[in-house]
């Protein structure tokens, strides 16, 4: 027998022994927990008989290719590769690594002749450097098993064949964990009728306002607290915000062009002020991509009416900054009054800028984007990062074994504290290593008001044409009229058919 | 007998030829023809790419920036070259060595590196380090990657640029007789003069080779926008063929793919680069630079 095969035959009757072992601990804890249970629910006597001698059997089987192999243990490699970019995200890697530890722990108990070794690295690199690294690897078949990326590449990684639906492994691990997975992530890594991913984690783009110097235009502490609700409730909208700035920049609280700030390139910020004045991305129908001009003209009025050319609230030189040499020191040090970022932001400020738990709080407090007009609703975006399974992934059930194993509470949440991120189960929210987290609690609220990205491959060229318009509008080049052209243009000429334009 | 060992010697040069430039040239320019995309499937397109190239509204925009870019980099890296190259033969020898040295160091650095030193130094906002200095001497900052982002390209790429146009005319100067300049002083030159009169000419073809290789090596070359401006501050403001031809396949923040259109910009960079070859060979006359030297 050739190696590749005896491999093979070992990991199909090591799934199956896991499977066997799933179903005999589920059918235990089962029996342990539930108080009563109508007779039909109970395997039969004969049943479990029969898969406790094919396990003994499978495990004599085992043993024999374990001599056959010189007495070691089976080893299945499986490679896992994550991202950050942010260091603080580094359990999207350690929490897979404690998963295979895990499932090497319930080999060893039951004892199945065979261990598990996860391989694989956490990048920090950009995140365009590290998709394309994916995306060449799974490309060329040299890909990962295990990755992760956001949740709306489903589409683009589907449509090519780069990975595996998970549908069928979901179902049959539904008790495991996945019923605990809050219900709206499913939506986030559908396409097409099928789950293609695993959420890792999800977030929360909030609007940080600078407390201090709210209080510097003679906000009162009540106001100051209040304004999170208020914008909840859709009593403050996007163009109150643009005022409160406005204000701030006459009066001297902040310099010109340090009222709102946001990033300062391209990412997945830059349709929810689109979303906030009640713009839609993706046709539910066809699946196509929409742009409704009449609320795209509103954001650019809004955006011109921010810039330098008009309210000098946003600053023309924003980007020209880098994030992590400009931007965030500048946040950090208080002179900016608003701030369009993320949960995670939090984290990092607290894990690289030197700013104390205590002086966040005292200087900062953040609620959603607001509505963009009366009548409508406060929005965020968020962008659930997620676990795929690539097809060339020879061992698919260990590793979504290893996710499901990763998919745990308490993991989980050693990563949402650390990198501020929000829960993925609902189990996370009662679980004290989450809830002592006073930003996490605060926040939890956000994921309600969520907005995704549409799950549709040329999304990035969309998002991209978005960002460009918008940059020719804070550094002078367009008003809202030339923004609008010039963005209608790009979206036909880079999107054809793939755009529903409604006028 | 002859003709073999000829083919053997020049084998190796013909392989690597071959195999790294001319064949990812003509996949490149038969790549143009498809639509390949996120999905990597080859469909043939016809000249779809070329006329959405010519119709697209920001096309201008690429052509403009690119000439903008290459013709004041080249400019400046020719002649900040020349300049250090004077200076550092006119003074003592280990002096000038020293200088040449030191010019050399943002060549050697690493790119992302030194990128990051350059964005610092040129930095938009108070903190940076020329705006630090100005402000300490009762100045005003200025927005130098926001306001003056061509010049800043300029000299980005052109020290860089400069340190080989350095030590080529270096080297061609101190390759002079010294009779001529000797000769020249005793009758009575100026220095400005024996510059103008003996040095220039006398190291013309080195300039005029500098200058071809240089212009070709700009057309495609986005390095330093991609890691200091990214085609920005504003719309498009840096955007040159090539870098939108890296945009277009690798996407910026989010992957874009478009590798089918992406390859009409390189293919046009290419044809532009063997039509400024042949110009180059006939105006600067190379043929003669490369001929069997007249005396010894």
């Amino acid at each position: 027998m050739s190696t590749s095969k005896t491999l093979q035959k070992t990991t199909a009757l090591l799934l199956i022994v896991t499977l066997i072992i799933g179903f005999i601990a589920g059918y235990l804890v089962h029996w342990a927990t539930a108080p009563t249970a109508p007779a039909g629910e109970y395997v039969p006597k004969s049943e479990y008989d029969k898969l406790a001698s094919e396990l003994q059997s499978l495990k004599a089987q085992l043993q024999q290719l374990q001599q056959q192999a010189g007495g070691k243990p089976v080893e299945i490699v499986i490679t896992a590769w994550t991202q950050g970019p942010e260091r603080e995200s580094i359990y999207r890697q350690l929490n897979l690594v404690e998963a295979a530890n895990r499932l090497n722990a319930i080999f060893q108990a039951t004892g199945v002749p065979a261990t598990v070794k996860l391989e694989g690295d956490f990048s920090t690199a950009q995140w365009t450097d590290y998709r394309n690294k994916v995306f060449l690897a799974l490309q060329g078949g040299t890909g990962p098993c295990i990755f992760q990326m956001e949740h709306h590449y489903a589409a683009l990684l589907s449509e090519n064949g780069w990975i595996i639906p998970l549908d069928d492994y979901v179902k049959k691990y539904w008790n495991w964990t996945y019923y605990d997975v809050i219900s709206g992530l499913w939506d986030s890594v559908t396409y097409k009728g099928h789950i293609w991913g695993i959420p890792q984690d999800t977030e929360a783009r909030p609007v940080y306002f600078n407390k201090l110097l709210l209080k510097q235009l003679g906000w009162t502490d009540e106001q100051i607290n209040a304004l999170p609700e208020k914008i909840r409730r859709g009593e403050f909208t996007l163009w109150d915000m643009l005022k409160v700035a406005e204000e701030a920049v006459q009066k001297g609280v902040v310099q010109p062009g340090y009222g709102i700030w946001h990033r300062p390139n391209a990412g997945p910020d830059w349709p929810i002020v689109y979303l906030a004045f009640g713009g839609t991305l993706q046709d539910p129908s066809t699946g196509k991509l929409v742009a409704d001009m009449k609320v795209w003209k509103k954001v650019f009025d809004w955006y011109y009416e921010a810039s330098m050319q008009k309210g000098k609230v946003i600053s023309d030189k924003i980007t020209s900054l880098d994030f992590n040499r400009d931007v965030h020191p500048t946040v950090v040090s208080g002179k900016v009054l608003f701030w369009f970022g993320g949960t995670w932001h939090k984290g990092q400020w607290i894990g690289s800028f030197n700013l104390t738990e205590e002086k966040f709080w005292q200087m900062f407090g953040f609620a959603l984007y607001p509505a963009g007009e009366p009548g409508l609703k406060p929005v965020t975006l968020s962008q659930p990062q997620v676990y795929f399974i690539s097809k060339t992934c020879k061992y698919p059930e260990v590793a979504f074994l290893i996710l499901t194993l990763a998919t745990d509470p308490y993991l989980n949440s050693l990563h949402a504290v650390k990198s501020a991120h929000l829960a993925i189960l609902y189990s996370q929210l009662s679980l004290p290593v989450y809830t002592q987290d006073k930003f996490l609690a605060a926040t939890g609220y956000m994921v309600e008001y969520a907005k995704y990205q549409p799950l549709h491959p040329k999304w990035s060229d969309y998002n991209t044409i978005i960002f460009n318009v918008i940059k020719g509008i804070e550094t002078g080049q367009f008003n809202s009229d030339q923004a609008l052209q010039v963005f209608r243009q790009n979206l036909q000429s880079t999107l054809g058919d793939q755009v529903i334009i409604r006028e | 007998m002859k003709l073999a060992v000829i083919t053997l010697m020049l084998a190796p040069a013909t392989v690597v030829v071959v195999s790294f430039m001319i064949v990812p040239a003509i996949i490149t320019i038969l790549m143009s023809f498809t639509n390949l995309d996120y999905r990597f499937i080859w469909e043939w397109v016809g000249l779809a790419n070329y006329q959405k190239f010519i119709s697209d509204i920001n096309t201008p925009i690429f052509v403009r920036n690119t000439i903008i870019y290459v013709a004041g980099t080249l400019t400046f890296n020719v002649g900040m070259g020349l300049f250090l190259a004077l200076v550092s033969t006119h003074i003592h020898d280990t002096l000038g060595t020293l200088m040449r040295a030191l010019w050399y160091l943002p060549r050697v650095m690493p790119s992302v590196i030194y990128a990051f030193i350059m964005m610092w130094i040129f930095s938009p906002m108070d903190t940076g380090f020329l705006n630090t200095v100005l402000k300490a001497l009762g100045g005003e900052p200025v927005p130098w990657t926001f306001q003056y982002y061509w010049p800043f390209l300029f000299i980005v790429n052109g020290f860089i640029g400069c340190s080989f146009g350095m030590v080529i005319f270096s080297s061609a100067i101190k390759a002079i007789p010294q009779d001529y300049i000797i000769a020249a002083k005793v009758d009575g030159a100026s220095q400005l003069t024996i510059i103008r009169r003996i040095i220039l000419p006398l190291i013309k073809w080195q300039i005029a080779f500098v200058v071809a290789y240089q212009t070709l090596s700009l057309l495609a070359s986005f390095e330093y926008i991609l890691l200091t401006l990214d085609g920005g501050p504003g719309y498009y403001s840096t955007e040159v063929m090539i870098l939108q031809a890296y945009h277009l396949a690798f996407g910026q923040y989010l992957a874009s793919m478009r590798y089918g259109y992406a390859a009409v910009f390189v293919t046009i960079l290419l044809v532009i680069g063997l039509v400024l070859s042949i110009v180059y060979w006939r105006v600067f006359r190379l043929r003669e630079l490369m001929a069997e030297p007249k005396m010894e």
